[in-house]
This record gives structure tokens, sequence and C-alpha cells, in this order.
């Protein structure tokens, strides 16, 4: 090791001079280009900035570096999404002086990576991934924030004293908690369209058990329900998140509880293949379902009023372009209404909710004023800076609409100065600036799109939310616990067993959904099954009280 | 001399052959221009084919007015042209020395080399290498890592390998000195090859992705790989997101953007290369001689 | 010496960086570094053949590379000779600028026209089965389909851009070769065989040893974007592999061992075909 060290100054300093020669030999070759670049740094840095006075102001300010996603989608004219409006804005007004180090969304883990490996990670990270925090926290780069929160935060304190949860979720394995985060009302996320033109047309009503969405199924497929003489419609999709709304439907999620143990369900995983594969078998959905692997065939299929039952989403207004104009603009007289999952064995199960309360900013170990970082949190948790920034200044960038709610002044306008400032709201408790916030109060009920999609997403907070529906997992993907590295690779190699279920789908009475279960347990058994089997149940059993369950998503439902 | 029949039929069956072979692959492009080309309406339903249907530009409109896409094409220029210099010079400077035969240890120093093509020490490291030059953050970590392709240089010391050793002789006795020889007698020979190379180590840095992401946190600096990688991304991530999203940017899929992104990234490609085939043409002057 | 800035490029970026490769035989973590994290022997090694997919991974891996390569490999070359004939400037300039195209698509766009042309419900080559035989046939869900899909489309997506090299060989032939043969009445075909291609032989050598440095090294765009489910017992591969266990977490120990591994094999093939290739004059060093 000692050796290794030394060979590593050697190299230093000698790769000093080389550089030095290397550039040399090559700077006759950039002077002529070299004009060019700085071009574009002069480009960046002379976005619009605030004279002398907000200045000098700032440099009494502590300095904090602070990561931020970097998604390309920054207008030439407003900067880059680390120098641009919003961040002067926030050194303006803001405890500190904050300077942004761009992360690209796509590589983000990567980067955030090679950031922490080299010394250079900034001191407040933001990242969506859990596991990645969960790693940082393992190595003991992000600190414990507890005292943090006590001694220097106002607003984030505040938050946390209403939302006691937030503790809950960012609390790790050794009692301390370590994350910051942002609360949401819980809504609809995923949501079961079914077209309710071809069930009136078929005379159908609306299927509440397996057995009768098969019937659906069936009749949608067979009974030429868009009424073209030919036998091209599909009863329902395979791929993408439909075929995941149809394992939900048994509660086939991987872990489920039995006798109030965590347990792994294959009982429910051969329910939900067994179904697929009668779908498949009766020639009611597309062949070709495996080969789109993310559903983007089906959502054509859907969009040109070929499907007749489909998973889409209603959490955002970018969902009505994707999901409902489209299919309008084909087929006019198509009629869309969002239903439950139909009761299985199993039970009823919402199809699909979002995290409400989501982890996603956390400080570095090495962060050379935490004080300040905690400062910059709390700023950008406090509703003032989170409405800001969602809406930007009233009058100038959003008025007031006819429900009291900021809306975009002009559309063009809105979208260049602040849709792609999303990323800065990675603290911004949403709940708290409801009823202004959620889909609810975006979408325009004088629009007739719109309104057709708002009752779409009632219908679906009703879907996934109402009287005697539960939720599949016991708890949001992202609050299941992180794997240590050993169990992560067994799980990996036991990922196979979606393989042979699918196989089961499509191969007809070559190979059945029973082969496929026997095989699924040979490879669990051989690959280590039964560790990851014991560190679940372990988990709940040591911290179902202290965990963020479903019960407290629940708790984040708001009765309109 | 009229060509036999058997030649005739040979050559009819080599031009049906390559016609073939040029047609399979201009349809997927004639497609993907179609879809970039097309409403949104008929993209997301599938109808597209091989024509445009409603045909607009809106795709890149927003390309160019929404994006940074213009800047970013300069800094692929400037990065592409520069990085083919740097590499074409070290390329030549590390592939001429091992032709020759009195230089002691060039079977070493070809295995040496072949083995850092094999091995490598992963990114971290790399990226402590750059650090510790305090290249991070210039076009510096992009063109030094990759100035020499292992690959490149081989195929160079082969071509150089082939001039026949009677030309190196007669210049010997004129009295032609290493860097003379090589300026005057080995470049000129290889003009074919240094063309390919320069092509390879163009498309190398025009299309650079990972790294100008891992190396370069400007996003000033970006290139245009890594927008339009961003872009597409970030259509997508859209719905993810608990967002606001303004209709009025949403008139294009993802699939447009990915497709009116392709066309631009493929374009000064396909007019650079024709420039460069004229290199390759002395092939066909054997033909001529032969017919 | 001209030698010397080039020595120096490789050991500054190429040798020194590779003492990262020792934390294959570490466990690695931010806090130590890599210089500093624990050592832990061959555990990673162990951690990696242990599991029962392992083999069945490597021998994918090899099989589909070594399958690609040489299936691939006579294509560029074909191409290659084939516009070497063609005499037509512009013909020749159209082809080869169009057949080199594919090699811009991203692997995407490539498995979106496999799809399209191969889906079983609509597509164009099922269709035309179809109406041969009456029976469709599931062309992506069956292994040897699947694998003939797999390679076709990497030399559809390849093959122009590769000829380039062999273009660049085509050039330095001697004309005179070519004006002898004639004289001496051989046939195109002849002079194929005996002019052409011995005088790219050194090339071809060239790229055959090189391609066996990549052996290991199935392109990951390429499997995942063609994969399905009902193929993945030939279809996972290392690259497919280390890419889900990324995804469960940042295991640098464990891909480095990995991609240790891959380099090992890799410089084995390379020595053996360098070794071939000396015996008929070929070899690299």
């Amino acid at each position: 090791m000692k050796k290794g060290t030394e060979s590593m100054k050697t190299w230093k300093i000698r790769t000093g001079t080389v550089v030095a020669c290397m550039l040399a030999s090559a700077a006759i070759l950039v002077a002529a280009c070299s004009n060019n670049a700085g071009n574009g740094n002069s480009n960046a840095s002379s976005a619009p900035s605030k004279d002398g006075g907000a200045a000098s102001e700032q440099a009494a300010k502590p300095k904090i570096s602070v990561s931020i996603y970097d998604r390309g989608n920054v207008p030439q004219e407003m900067g880059t999404i680390g120098n641009n409006r919003w961040t002067q804005w926030l050194n303006d007004n803001g405890p500190v002086e904050a300077q942004y180090v761009p992360i690209p969304r796509g590589e983000s883990v990567q980067k955030l990576n090679l950031l922490f490996a080299s010394n250079d990670a900034p001191d407040v990270v933001a990242e969506f991934d859990t596991s990645f925090r969960h790693q940082l926290y393992q190595q003991k780069q992000i600190l414990a924030v507890d005292e943090l929160v006590d001694q220097y935060s106002v607003s984030y304190k505040q938050l946390m004293e209403k939302y006691p949860e937030m503790k809950k979720a960012a609390t790790k394995p050794d009692g301390k908690m370590y994350e910051f985060g942002r609360v949401q009302q819980l809504m609809g996320f995923q949501a079961l369209f079914i077209r309710n033109d071809w069930l009136k047309k078929l005379n159908l009503s609306v299927p509440e058990t397996p057995e009768e969405l098969f019937e659906v199924v069936k009749a949608f497929t067979e009974n030429d329900p868009d009424g073209n003489g030919q036998k091209d419609t599909f009863g329902i999709a395979l791929s993408g998140e439909t075929g995941g709304a149809i394992n939900t439907m048994f509660r086939d999620v991987d872990w489920v509880l039995k006798d109030g143990k965590l347990v792994r369900g294959w009982e429910q995983k051969n329910a939900a293949n067994a179904f697929k594969k009668r779908l498949y078998d009766a020639g009611l959905v597309d062949k070709d379902f495996l080969a789109d692997t993310n559903g983007q065939k089906a959502q054509q299929d859907w969009n040109s009023g070929k499907i007749g039952i489909f998973v889409g989403r209603t959490i955002d207004p970018v969902n009505l372009t994707t999901f409902y104009e489209p299919l309008k603009n084909n087929v006019p007289d198509a009629e869309v209404i969002a239903i439950k999952l139909p009761r299985s064995e199993y039970g009823r199960f919402a199809i699909g909710v979002n995290n409400p309360v989501q982890m996603t900013t956390v400080i570095n170990a090495k962060a050379k004023n935490p004080e300040a970082a905690m400062k910059y949190i709390d700023l950008m948790a406090s509703t003032e800076v989170g409405e800001m920034l969602r809406y930007g200044q009233e009058g100038a960038d959003s008025v007031r609409g006819s429900n009291g709610c900021l809306k975009p002044k002009d559309p063009a306008h809105f979208t260049k100065e602040l849709s792609w400032a999303l990323d800065f709201q990675l603290l911004m408790s949403q709940i708290e600036l409801e009823p202004c916030a959620g889909i609810l109060s975006q979408l325009d009920p004088a629009n007739p799109l719109e309104k057709d999609f708002l009752e779409l997403v009632k219908q679906n907070l009703e879907a996934n939310l109402g009287e005697g529906v539960e939720y599949a997992p016991i708890t949001h993907g992202e609050h299941m616990p992180t794997l240590p590295d050993e169990l992560s690779v067994i799980r990996t190699n036991v990922s196979k067993v979606a393989d042979f279920y699918n196989k089961a789908i499509v191969s007809g009475p070559a190979y059945t959904v029973e082969q496929a279960y026997a095989e699924a347990m040979d490879l669990w058994n051989k690959s280590g099954g039964e560790q990851l089997e014991s560190f679940y149940s372990d988990w709940y059993d040591n911290n179902k009280d202290t965990a963020f369950l479903a019960k407290d998503m629940w708790k984040f439902v708001i009765k309109s | 001399m009229k060509p036999s029949l058997g030649e005739r039929i040979y050559l009819i069956g080599v031009y049906m052959v390559l016609t073939v072979a040029a047609l399979m692959c201009l349809l997927p492009l004639v497609h993907i221009v179609s879809v970039s080309t097309s409403s949104l309406q008929a993209v997301a339903s599938g109808r597209v084919t091989l024509f445009p249907i409603d045909a607009s530009l809106e795709a890149y409109r927003q390309l160019i007015d929404g994006t940074p896409i213009v800047r970013a094409m300069w800094n692929s220029a400037y990065i592409t042209v520069a990085g083919i210099l740097f590499s074409m010079t070290f390329t030549v400077l590390a592939a001429y020395p091992l032709t020759r035969s009195y230089f002691i240890g060039r079977r070493m120093y070809t295995f040496a080399i072949v083995f850092t093509m094999l091995f490598g020490g992963g990114l971290i490291p790399t990226y402590m290498t750059i650090r510790s030059l305090e290249l991070i953050n210039t076009y510096w970590s992009l063109w030094l890592p990759g100035l020499v392709s292992v690959f490149n240089m081989l195929v160079l010391r082969t071509s150089i390998e082939n001039i026949p050793s009677e030309i190196d002789e007669a210049s010997r006795i004129d009295g032609c000195g290493e860097w003379r020889y090589l300026l005057r007698i080995v470049l000129p020979l290889s003009m074919p090859v240094l063309a390919t190379l320069a092509l390879f180590y163009g498309v190398g840095y025009w299309n650079s992705f990972f790294n100008v992401l891992m190396f370069i946190n400007d996003p000033a600096k970006f290139n245009m790989a890594v927008l339009v990688q961003q872009m597409i991304q970030s259509q997508t991530m859209l719905s993810q997101l608990n967002a606001l999203g303004s209709s009025e940017q949403l008139q294009l899929s993802p699939e447009m953007v990915n497709a009116a992104a392709v066309v631009v990234m493929v374009l000064p490609m396909l007019v650079v290369y024709p420039l460069l085939q004229k290199y390759f043409v002395k092939g066909v002057m054997i033909g001529a001689v032969k017919g | 010496m001209m030698f010397a800035p080039v020595i120096i490029f490789f050991i500054i970026f190429k040798y020194v960086p590779m003492y990262g490769a020792i934390i294959a035989f570490k466990k690695y973590n931010f806090t130590d570094g890599i210089l500093h994290s624990p050592w832990v022997g061959l555990d990673n090694f162990k951690l990696l053949f242990s599991t029962p997919t392992t083999i069945q991974i490597i021998r994918n891996t090899l099989a589909l590379s070594l399958l690609s390569i040489v299936a691939g490999f006579p294509f560029p070359i074909l191409l290659a000779v084939l516009l070497n004939e063609v005499r037509r400037m512009w013909f020749k300039k159209i082809v080869q600028t169009l057949v080199y195209l594919p090699h811009f698509f991203s692997w995407v766009i490539v498995s979106g026209i496999v799809v399209t042309i191969f889906s079983q419900q609509n597509g164009v080559v099922s269709g035309l089965w179809e109406s041969l035989t009456g029976r469709s046939y599931p062309f992506l869900y069956r292994e040897g389909s699947w694998l003939a899909i797999f390679v076709g489309s990497g030399i559809w997506k390849e093959a122009g851009f590769s000829a380039i090299i062999y273009l660049a060989a085509l050039t330095s032939i001697e004309p005179s070769l070519y004006e002898a043969s004639s004289m001496d009445g051989a046939s195109r075909w002849k002079q194929l065989w005996h002019v052409t291609l011995p005088g790219i032989r050194t090339t071809i050598a060239l790229m055959f040893i090189l391609s066996m440095g990549r052996v290991m090294e199935v392109g990951f765009d390429q499997v995942y974007m063609l994969q399905n489910s009902t193929v993945s017992d030939i279809s996972e591969v290392i690259s497919t592999y280390i890419y889900k266990i990324g995804l469960m977490g940042a295991q640098f120990s464990l891909t480095t061992a990995i991609g240790l591994f891959e380099s090992l094999v890799g410089l084995i093939l390379v020595l053996g075909a360098n070794a071939i290739a000396r015996k008929y004059g070929n070899g690299l060093w």
C-alpha cells in the first residue's frame, strides 16, 4: 500500500511537466479555437445578474455547495441550471450563498459516486435514489441531522412537528435522522382506465372480479367494440404498468404479510401469472407484449383506440396529454372512466399511489459549514420560497385564478421562466400549498378536455383511496429497507424468476405456470433466497412499529 | 474489351446486392425523419411509417428555440475538430516508430499498448488522475484520456508497414531524415488510412457522451450528444415528476424529440462522409484500369 | 525521440489509473478510498462464481460474442470488396454513405425496427411467414431465431462502418497487380481471390486479433434492448448482469472483479490469436 502512495506522488510531479509539454505542443493548434470556448463561458456568466448592492451583501454570507439535477432543459437565454434567475433569487434572499453543482439527471448516481470518491461532493446533495442515499449512510458519508434541525431550523422543524412521519421516514437503522424530504397529499398515481363506450355498446358492466374482468376483456377483443367490422382490438394490455396492475390485483407484490410475518408471496405470484396466461392463451392480448418493454406499444394502441383496458396515470397535468388527449383526437366518441381494481380472492387493492413522504436530500459529512447547509435546507422547505419557485413572482409570472390559486399568467412565458426549475422544489412540501398545488387545482374546468380529465382524476382518487381499498405492498417501494451488498447480489440473481413466469405466459401447454413455479423455487433455493426471506421478515419484526408503512401513507389522504 | 457474359452476371450480382443493402439502411432513416416531422397524434397512434403525416417542423423548432442546442453544436464541433488534430498527431507519433525495424523494444511496446486496451483501472482512478492534473471541467479531460486509440494506432501501423521498403531505401539514399521521410513520404502515402482514422476519431469525439457527463461540470460546455440524451430523458421523466406541466411543451412525444435529435446528430456525419470519400476512391481507379 | 510523448501518455492515462483494479480484491468504500479500503482477497470473485447463474452468464457472453464475431466478420470485408468492384462513382458513393448510416442509430431505434419487422402480431416477416406456412412463428421468442436476429441486427448496424477500414486498405493495393493478372486472363472472380483479398490480408489479421480482445464485452445496449424473458436463458450476459447489480446499489469491488475477469479472458484470447497470426507472419508483436 505504501508503495502505491509513493508512486502516486512521483507521478504527480512528473505529470506536471508532461502535461505542460503536451499542452505547449498543442497550444498552437488550439489557439484558433480557444476564442470560441471563451465565448461559451462568458455566455454562461452573463446571465442576468443583480447589481452591486446585492453582491456586497452576498459576500458576508456563508458559502455552501449544493447539487442540482441538470436535465438539459434550461432555455439558453435563462443561463444554466447552476446560474440563473432562481439561483440568484435564492442567493439574494436566502441566508447563504449557494454554489450549484450540476448533476446530470440520467447518470446522477455515477456522477455523485465520483464526486464522493474524490472528496468533491457538494455540501448538500439531492438524489431520488433511495438505495444510493442509504449507501452514503452506510459508508458514513452523510451527517446525522437531529441536532442541526433542533438548533438551526425553523420552517423544517415546524413541518416535522406537523408531520411526524417525516422523522420516521428519515430515520436510519442507528436511530438517527439523516435525510430531508417533502410531503405531498396522497393521490391516485396509476389509474385503471376502461373504455366506457365499449362497455355500453356491448352491454357490459364494470368488472368487479377477475372472472368478470376476463369476460369483459374477451368481449372487447372478440365482439368488435369499435364497430369497424374487423377483429383488431385487444381487451387489455399486458405490458408496462397494466401488467403490473394485474399483479397488484392478486397482491403479487413479492413480500406480503401472512399471520403477522413478512413472507414471499409465491401463491399470489402463481395466481397473477395464471390469470395472465389465460388471457394470452385465449388470444385476448397482444402476442408481442414481451417485446414491449416499457409499454410504449400498448400506449400507442390505447391512444389509437385499439385497447379497451389500460393503466395510465392521473398524478400530473402532463398525463392528460399522454393518456387522454391523443385518444380523444383519434376517437372523438371515446368515453373513458377510471375504475377500481377488481376484487380477487386476496382482496381489493389500490392500483398505485404516490409516495406522500419522499426523502430527497442529505448533508455531506465533510460539509465545512453544516449550519449553513441546514439553513439552506430550511429556506428551501419554507412555504414562501416553495411558492415562489413553483409559481414565480405573483403578477409578473403568475396570477390568481378564479379558485384563488396561482396559475401561469402566460403559458409560453411560464414555460421559459419556470418549467425547468422543478428540481429546486425537491424540499418543497406541496401539501402546504394545498388546495393549490395538486392536479385538482391545475386543471381548468372551462376546457372540455381538462374537465373530462378532472373527472378521471376524481374517479381515480376514489378507486385508489376509497372505502374498502387496501394498499397491496406493506409500504411504498421507497420506504422498503435497502439490502446489504451480498443480499442485493442474491436479489439480482433471483430476479430471473420473472423470466420463468413470462415464459409460462407465452408458451401454451408446453410450459405451464406450475413448471415455472418449480423452476423458480429451484433457482430461489440454490441462489440463497432464504437469506432474503429472513432479512425481510427480521426487518419487519424489528421495525414494524417504527417503519413508515402503508397506514402512515394513508394519513396523507385529504378528504375534499 | 467487352466484358464476358460471366463478368456481366457477376457485376449485376454485385450491383444488386449493394442496392439491397443500401435500401435496407435507408428505410429506417426515412422513417425516423418522418416521425420527427409528423404530428403528435399521428406518432402517438403509430400511424407514421415511411411518410410524414401532418408534416411540421415543430420538433426542430423546439429543439432550436427551447434548448441550447446551437451552443451545444458549437461545442461538439470544437471538441471534434481539436480532438481530431490532437489524436491524429499522437497516433502518428505512436504508430510510425513502431514500424521502424531499428527501434529496439518495439514488440514490447506494442504489447504494452495493446495491454491497455484490455485492462483499465475503471472510472474512479481515471477521474482522480484527471482531477489531480486539474483538468476537470476543461475539454482536456476529453482529449487527453482518449488521445490515442489503440485500435486506430494499430490500423495505421499496419498500413505504414505495407509501404514497400524500396521507397524507404530510396529516400534514405536521397538523404531524407526521419521527420522528412515521415512527413513527405509516409503520410501522403497513407492518406486513405489517415482519412479513415480521422473519421473514426471524429465520430468518437462527436458522439462522446459519458466522459462529458463525468468530467465536465458546466452545462454551458456540454456537447450535443449529452444535450440530446438529456432531452430524451427529461421528456419521459417529466411525467414521473410531480410537477406543473405546461401543455405548450408537450406537443411532442419523447419519441419525436428522439427522432429529431437523431437527425440533428447524424446529419453532420452524413455531410462530412462524402467529403472524405475521395480518399477511398483510388480503389475505383484500379477498376477503371481493368476495364 | 518522437515516441517519448506517446509513452508518457500511456503511462499517465492508462497505466497509472490501473491501480484502481486492486479494488477487485478489496471491499471498497468512500471513506478509505482505493488505497486504504480493507483487503478481502478473492471474496469478490468467490461471490461472483458461487452463484448458479454465473456459469450460464459467462457461457452466454462467450457464445453471443463469438457468434457475432464469426458471423459478422466477413460482412464488412464482403461489402468493401463489392464496393471495390463498382466503377460507377455516384453509385459507389451513395451506397457507401447509406450503409454507413446505421452505425449512428442507437440500439433503442434498432430494437424498435426489429420489433416492427419480426413481431408476432403484425410484423412484416411474420406476416410473410404466415401467408406461406399458414401459422405465425414467434421469431423473437424462440432461442434460435432470436439469435439470428441478434447477430443479424449487429451486422446490419456495423458492417458498413467497419467496411471503411477495408476500403482504405484496398486503396494500397498496387494497380499493376491487377493489370498483370488481367493480362494473364484472370477473371474478376479470380482477381478477387488472388489479388484483392491477399492485398488486405494484414488488415484482416489485425481486425481479427483485436476482435478477440473484445470477446467478453458483448455490447450492453444491444442485448438489453433486444432481449426478452423467453430468451433470457441465452441472452443474459455479463454486461446486463452488471447493470442489474448496479441497479441495486454501487458495487464497485464486485463490478471491478467482473471487469478484471473479462480483461483476463480477452488477454488470453488476444495472445492466442496473435500466436496463430504470427505463424502466418501477420502477428502484432
